[in-house]
């Protein structure tokens, strides 16, 4: 009876068409199929093994009449309205599902897997695939486990991830609010901080979630096995313990910083350019401090309105408790910088800033740690070679990677363009896709897609993918909080993912061996 | 001198010929077609002699509003000879509710026949009979045997029919029926082998049903009706039959089971109901049943003619059992069992059409030349219609 069950979990129907990029199979009424749902076909004919996504499900009958179906349900509506409901005697021999199908590929006789390139035999055996038949996915899977396969609703025990020395070449992380991007997030920042040094992140953090895990029983980074060892804390605001305050020199706030922070008309920026002109680099100084914008408007020759406006980005950003405008005070970016180098995790606890400071403090940083490694790059290999692969992550990058935010003076664009040279990767974590500028999307090499309702949202990502997921639309708008599309240049197709939930990574991981316990006797030894 | 055979002279002797004979007489040159005449009418794209239509309605409205003063059931039977006729009219019939019941454990037969050649002074035919099982709400046996295949010609049927009939009385027939159509017989003979098999495999409270009338029609003796009958009675067994094509009438040609469908959801709305039609004494002579015409779900669009064998439950308890079987959506008010029955039983098109291919490989297996087997099979309408 349970053998029974069994092959009927696994048994799933028969294919009968249609072409090489598209296959379709029918299967029981009673057979539960879900989009995204991993299934393979055994040829017998040329001893492959094809594997399939599900991504569309409908019902067929026998009837040759095709409006069978249409017509059957009038008739139970008539009965439900004549008060005598009628009942659909053998359902499961009249009825059965029509799975539409994306090919994945196939696994040839020698155990290699192929892109999908011929047709599967005719009306071959269609089942749910076992692990063995991901097999081969496993050496392309990296060493930062996000997840394990999904199939549909189920899982598959094969872990997900990414190589770490991919990281360079940046990352996205799409969703709608809810579906789990600070999750996932908090797996990735996870994963490297479990990896000793071997790779580095820098992140953002504008909610403290990343750090304290968020509201009820979440948990964050603060509680990682490593974070004690590997894990450096800055905060913009007093945030308990463990944390450092975040200092940065008024010095060093480019001009770049504030074109990427703020929305600058001509005006202002001609503003700008008269001031530092007049004052170098105490402008902001001269501008936030000055007792009348009027008078100063008149001696830099610009409209007092712009020149208040200047003034009260000036006094906020005086006013910000990280940035010192003492240039006695040395600021905390270089010591990030070097933290990053060594392998350490940096997480920047920026709640409390708005979001335009947010960003200039983002930037601030990422210019500092793009301009460091570049600079090893050219002047130190043998030290660069050393560097760990390190990844930026912004959340609501589509702040900073928009095509409105396209100036050259924006740190970020850069990093996309060009930070793989220098083994600086970006992590745009992003509920818009659609706002982000299509050229620097193409510039990302793995996409973790998340639930995403937004159809403008899919279609900008399936521009920019490395994988085809156009046929994907639906399954992507229908994905669970937790479940994701990976991909990128490493896996064969866009892989379904299930995200570990955090709380239970945690329980998976090894933190830093303890010291052996003190043998019993050892002091005595000693006194004698 | 042989005249030239090109040039002036001959191309003079062509036209001379069609001149002076006037076989196909001058080609019309620059009339126009003629518009359709006063007396004709444009339906569709084609002409209909004017008046026709609204002739034909009024001569049907008038046959069914007030044709007769009796109940006349056409076709007859074999042995019976003319049609049954008794005093009767549809708006007298007693229509009352049937109250579904549990179905219980229902057989159901049907037949499934084509034509695979035509050749006039022969066929070969294509049939078989299935039937299946219903128990507890589901299909729990479909048995759709492979298809028999017989070559018959006038002699052939007969000997064919002797064999057929003597399977199903258990004796040499003591009257041949005609058989202007053999496939029709095959396939009537089989269903009746079948609803005989299927008796002896059910169990008391069983009901058999048989896809048509009780009555056997013109093909099948009545006989053999009488030994279903009794075979069932023996067991416990119920025995009904569904006609879809009634033969029942109000006079000479106004459907009976339409009328009273009509009359029915005019004075009843949408309910079950079911109107003994065989209440002359003159049925009980005749007839192993009882006949009535039973709508067997609220919604049903159709109506059907039902005969109830006298059996171990009341015929109402049986019309219960058949609306129980008549709530599938996908033919409501029609007994489900039935209709599975017609699936497993039915050659499709694509069926016909894999049996005549077949059928012409074996021809020409057997030695019969292509040439041969094309003239065989063709047919001159289709040549017309497709000019």
């Amino acid at each position: 009876m349970d053998d029974d069950r069994d092959v009927r979990h696994t048994y799933k129907g028969r294919i009968f068409g249609k072409s090489v990029l598209e296959a379709t199979f029918r299967s029981f009424y009673g057979t539960d199929l879900f989009l995204g749902e991993l299934l393979a076909a055994e040829d017998l004919e040329r001893a492959r093994r094809f594997l399939f996504r599900v991504i569309q499900v409908t019902y067929g009958s026998d009837s040759s009449d095709p409006g069978w179906a249409e017509r059957t349900a009038g008739a139970f509506m008539s009965g439900d309205a004549a008060g005598a409901p009628y009942e659909l005697h053998d359902p499961e021999q009249r009825l059965y599902k029509v799975a539409t199908c994306q090919p994945l590929g196939y696994i040839d006789a020698a155990g290699g897997f192929r892109k999908p390139k011929s047709l599967p035999a005719q009306f071959a055996r269609v089942t749910s695939p076992t692990a063995d038949d991901f097999a081969f996915l496993r050496e392309r899977m990296g060493d930062l486990g996000i997840g394990v396969l999904r199939s549909g609703e189920d899982t598959i025990d094969l872990e997900v991830g990414i190589r770490g020395d991919t990281l360079t070449s940046h990352v996205g992380v799409f969703a709608t609010t809810g579906m789990g991007k600070s999750n996932l997030m908090k797996v990735l920042a996870g994963q490297i901080l479990a990896s000793r040094g071997r790779y580095a992140i820098l992140t953002f953090d504008p909610h403290g979630e990343y750090l304290e895990g968020g509201s009820g029983l979440r948990r964050g980074l603060r509680e990682h096995p490593w974070a004690a060892e590997r894990l450096r804390v800055y905060a913009t605001r007093a945030s308990g313990a463990g944390a450092t305050a975040l200092r940065l020199s008024l010095a060093e706030l480019t001009q770049g910083d504030l074109q990427t922070a703020y929305q600058w008309s001509h005006a202002q920026e001609d503003a700008i350019y008269r001031a530092i002109r007049a004052f170098g680099d105490e402008w902001i100084v001269e501008i936030g401090e000055a007792l009348d914008a009027a008078d100063l408007a008149e001696q830099l020759g610009v409209a007092t309105s712009t020149m208040q406006v200047l003034q009260r980005r000036a006094q906020r950003i005086l006013d910000m408790p990280c940035v010192s405008r003492d240039p006695s005070q040395p600021s905390l970016a270089g010591r990030i910088v070097d933290e990053l180098m060594d392998g350490y995790s940096v997480l920047v606890d920026t709640s409390g800033l708005s979001s335009m400071e947010e960003i200039l403090v983002a930037s601030v940083i990422t210019r500092r740690v793009l301009d460091a490694y570049g600079q090893l790059y050219l002047e130190d290999r043998e030290r660069f070679a050393a560097l760990p692969p390190t990844l930026i992550a912004l959340e609501e990058a589509q702040r900073v990677l928009s095509k409105a935010q396209r100036g050259d003076e924006n740190v970020f664009p850069r990093v996309a363009r060009e930070g793989r040279k220098f083994k600086v990767g970006l992590c745009a974590v992003s509920q818009q896709p659609k706002l982000i500028d299509d050229e620097l999307l193409s510039q990302f090499n793995t996409f973790f897609v998340l639930g995403l309702a937004d159809e403008k949202d899919r279609t900008i990502l399936r521009g920019s993918s490395k994988q085809d997921i156009s046929d994907l639309g639906p399954e992507i708008q229908t994905l669970m909080p937790g479940e994701a599309i990976v991909t990128n240049l490493e896996a064969p197709f866009a892989l379904p993912a299930q995200i570990y939930l955090y709380e239970d990574y945690l329980k998976s991981v090894s933190g830093p061996s303890p010291l052996p316990p003190i043998p019993q006797d050892a002091a005595e030894g000693f006194v004698d | 001198m042989r005249p030239p055979r090109t040039g002036v002279g001959a191309r003079s002797r062509c036209s001379v010929l069609s001149e002076r004979t006037g076989i196909l007489g001058p080609m019309p040159t620059g009339a126009p077609p003629q518009p359709p005449g006063p007396l004709d009418e444009l339906v569709g794209a084609d002409r209909v002699v004017a008046g026709r239509i609204d002739q034909a309605a009024d001569y049907v409205v008038r046959l069914l509003r007030d044709p007769a003063s009796e109940i006349r059931v056409v076709g007859g039977q074999l042995e019976l000879g003319d049609d049954l006729v008794v005093p009767g009219h549809p708006d007298d019939i007693e229509l009352r509710a049937i109250e579904p019941c549990d179905p219980g454990r229902v057989w159901a037969i049907d037949g499934g026949s084509c034509v695979v050649a035509d050749g006039r002074a022969f066929q070969v035919a294509a049939f078989r009979a299935a039937r299946v099982r219903f128990d507890r709400g589901s299909t729990d046996l479909v048995d759709a045997p492979p298809l028999e295949i017989r070559a018959v010609s006038g002699a052939l049927v007969r000997d064919a029919a002797r064999e057929a009939l003597t399977d199903l009385l258990g004796h040499e027939p003591d009257a041949m029926p005609d058989l202007p159509r053999p496939v029709d017989a095959f396939r009537e003979w089989g269903e009746w082998r079948r609803v005989l098999d299927a008796i002896a495999e059910a169990v008391t409270g069983d009901l058999v049903l048989v896809d048509g009338s009780l009555h056997g029609g013109p093909l099948v003796p009545p006989a053999v009706v009488r030994r279903a009958h009794d075979e069932a009675q023996d067991r416990g067994v119920s025995l009904a039959g569904v006609v879809k094509a009634s033969t029942l009438y109000w006079g000479r040609n106004a459907p009976l089971v339409t009328l009273l469908k009509r009359r029915a959801d005019r004075e009843l709305g949408p309910v079950r109901w079911a109107g003994r039609i065989s209440n002359d004494p003159v049925f009980g002579r005749l007839y192993i049943g009882d006949i009535f015409v039973a709508h067997l779900a609220p919604t049903a669009p159709y109506a059907f003619r039902v005969d109830v064998a006298h059996g171990p439950a009341p015929a109402d308890e049986v019309l219960g059992r058949l609306a129980g079987l008549g709530s599938d959506p996908a033919f409501v008010g029609y007994p489900y069992p039935l209709a599975r029955a017609h699936q497993a039983a039915r050659v499709t098109g694509y069926g016909v059409a894999d049996l005549r291919r077949a059928f012409r490989g074996a021809l020409s297996r057997h030695g019969l030349s292509d040439d041969d087997i094309e003239v065989l099979f063709q047919d001159f309408h289709e040549v017309l219609n497709r000019s």
